[in-house]
């Protein structure tokens, strides 16, 4: 599996970005990504300019649109087709993801506990959702400073609190990008097996292959008790798991500050609780049993001076009781 | 020629509503052009604005520290009425002008359309869209919507 970044959320002069198309494609290539969604509020009138401009600068592109409700901001990946945003109220929210999962789109909540109204309107989630299971992804990290952040620990609390009741969801991070600024962001990157298209990385968020850093990645995948190879995201039986965790502190060199990111500890965290805590090592192997639940890596250290913070995580690998 | 021309008068009991509007647009026309005027765009009343602000600030902590992350009202003030207008043609979807100008103009051919919308099959026939009142504090916020169809080579003043 190869690892991309990728930036799922961005805007541009067709909504309130200050982006031209052209212009957010070409610093996205300038920071080192390697796919980018375009997601402007309520429109996909950019996407005219979007694959021109992504054929220039040799990017990947995934077609998207930030519904921008009263009630909450959710993106929407690939949907082949249009469900209206519009009128929608809270309770009804099931209907329209299940719309959007019917022509071929994904969703993925964006910043659940943003600062809104009136500040920021509809940034903080209201929708009812009453199926969790069919939310794509949760934007666990937003905007800069991410790990820094208390909207950042209330999504990080609700997305292990939907990991515990067995929800599949994909945590990312999403920059909101709206204009060329010097902050500090993090970065989802996607693990794809082929060649990376809209549909891989649609594919691969739906399969959980996903890790969030805001400095060097950390990635992890081993094999099971019948030597069978697992990634994240995966599903194995409960029992001996040989686990390969690997740090790549090269990755995106122009958008990260080296100095300001500094790791310490590696955890391993199993259904909330930390299960091993493992030195910083660009390559090392852990064997160990695991029971039912999700098994995740953590890379912990100091954020721009604030000790304890996570630097990187993967999303789940889950695991599941024998027989 | 004027398709469709309204005055507006909002509250913040408007907000988080949306105000539908509906036209038709007759045979020739080579643009449909749609005028958005709205004031004011922010309400620089600290009056007004610090107490909605502190109630999204305490939203935001919930039960976690200040100090995790410091901020102030202060730093959030004045705060900015946000409408925006969806429009639809023919039942289908074309757009959203999502931005906090208070002064928009959006032209529509069926070639090109200002950001925010792609252009529809063809301008005659029924369009319909919506006002979306994201957020109005002033106690008072005034808009006006003007709609106007024009020929090809149409001379207009103004």
């Amino acid at each position: 599996m190869k690892w991309y970044p990728v930036e799922l959320h961005t805007h541009t002069e067709h909504s309130d970005g200050d982006f031209t198309v052209s212009g957010l494609v070409e610093a996205a290539h300038a920071r080192g990504f390697a796919a980018i969604a375009l997601t402007d509020h309520n429109t996909a009138s950019g996407l005219r300019e979007f694959y021109p401009a992504l054929e220039r600068e040799g990017l990947v592109g995934v077609a998207g649109i930030e519904w921008t409700t009263y009630f909450g901001h959710m993106l929407v990946l690939g949907e082949q087709g249009y469900t209206d945003w519009r009128g929608v109220q809270p309770p009804e929210i099931d209907r329209a993801i299940a719309s959007i999962h019917q022509n071929g789109g994904i969703v993925g909540i964006a910043h659940p506990f943003a600062l809104s109204n009136p500040v920021n309107t509809g940034y903080h989630w209201e929708f009812q959702v009453a199926d969790w299971t069919a939310v794509d992804y949760l934007e666990v990290w937003s905007r800069d400073d991410a790990p820094r952040k208390i909207q950042s620990l209330r999504a990080f609390a609700l997305w292990e609190q939907l990991l515990d009741r067995g929800c599949r969801i994909t945590a990312t991070s999403g920059r909101d990008w709206h204009r060329e600024d010097t902050f500090a962001y993090a970065h989802t990157y996607v693990g794809v097996e082929d060649a990376l298209t809209q549909d891989t990385i649609m594919q691969a968020i739906r399969a959980g292959h996903v890790c969030l850093a805001a400095g060097p990645l950390l990635t992890m995948h081993g094999t099971d008790a019948n030597g069978t190879r697992w990634e994240i995201g995966d599903d194995v039986q409960a029992g001996p798991l040989e686990i390969e965790l690997t740090i790549d502190p090269d990755t995106l060199p122009n958008d990260w500050d080296r100095s300001q990111v500094q790791p310490q500890e590696l955890r391993l965290v199993q259904n909330g609780s930390v299960l091993a805590v493992c030195p910083v090592q660009p390559h090392q192997r852990l064997h160990l049993t695991a029971a039912p639940g999700w098994l995740r890596a953590d890379l912990i250290g100091t954020y721009y001076g604030r000790t304890g913070q996570h630097l990187a995580f993967t999303n789940p690998l889950f695991i599941h009781q024998r027989g | 020629m004027v398709l469709f021309e309204q005055g507006y008068r909002w509250t913040p009991l408007d907000a988080q509503h949306d105000v539908p509007f509906s036209f038709t647009c007759p045979d020739g026309a080579a643009e449909v052009r749609l005028y958005f005027t709205f004031s004011p765009g922010r309400e620089t009343s600290e009056e007004i604005c610090r107490p909605e602000v502190e109630k999204a600030l305490t939203r935001y902590y919930d039960c976690y520290p200040h100090e995790l992350q410091p901020m102030r009202a202060e730093q959030f003030l004045p705060v900015k009425n946000l409408i925006t207008i969806s429009l639809d043609k023919d039942g289908t979807y074309i757009g959203n002008a999502h931005r906090w100008a208070t002064e928009q103009e959006h032209i529509l051919t069926t070639e090109q359309a200002s950001r925010g919308f792609v252009p529809p099959a063809r301008l005659s026939g029924e369009w319909s869209g919506a006002l979306h009142l994201h957020e109005i504090i002033s106690p008072v916020c005034c808009g006006t919507l003007r709609i106007e169809g024009r020929l090809p080579d149409e001379v207009v003043s103004g």
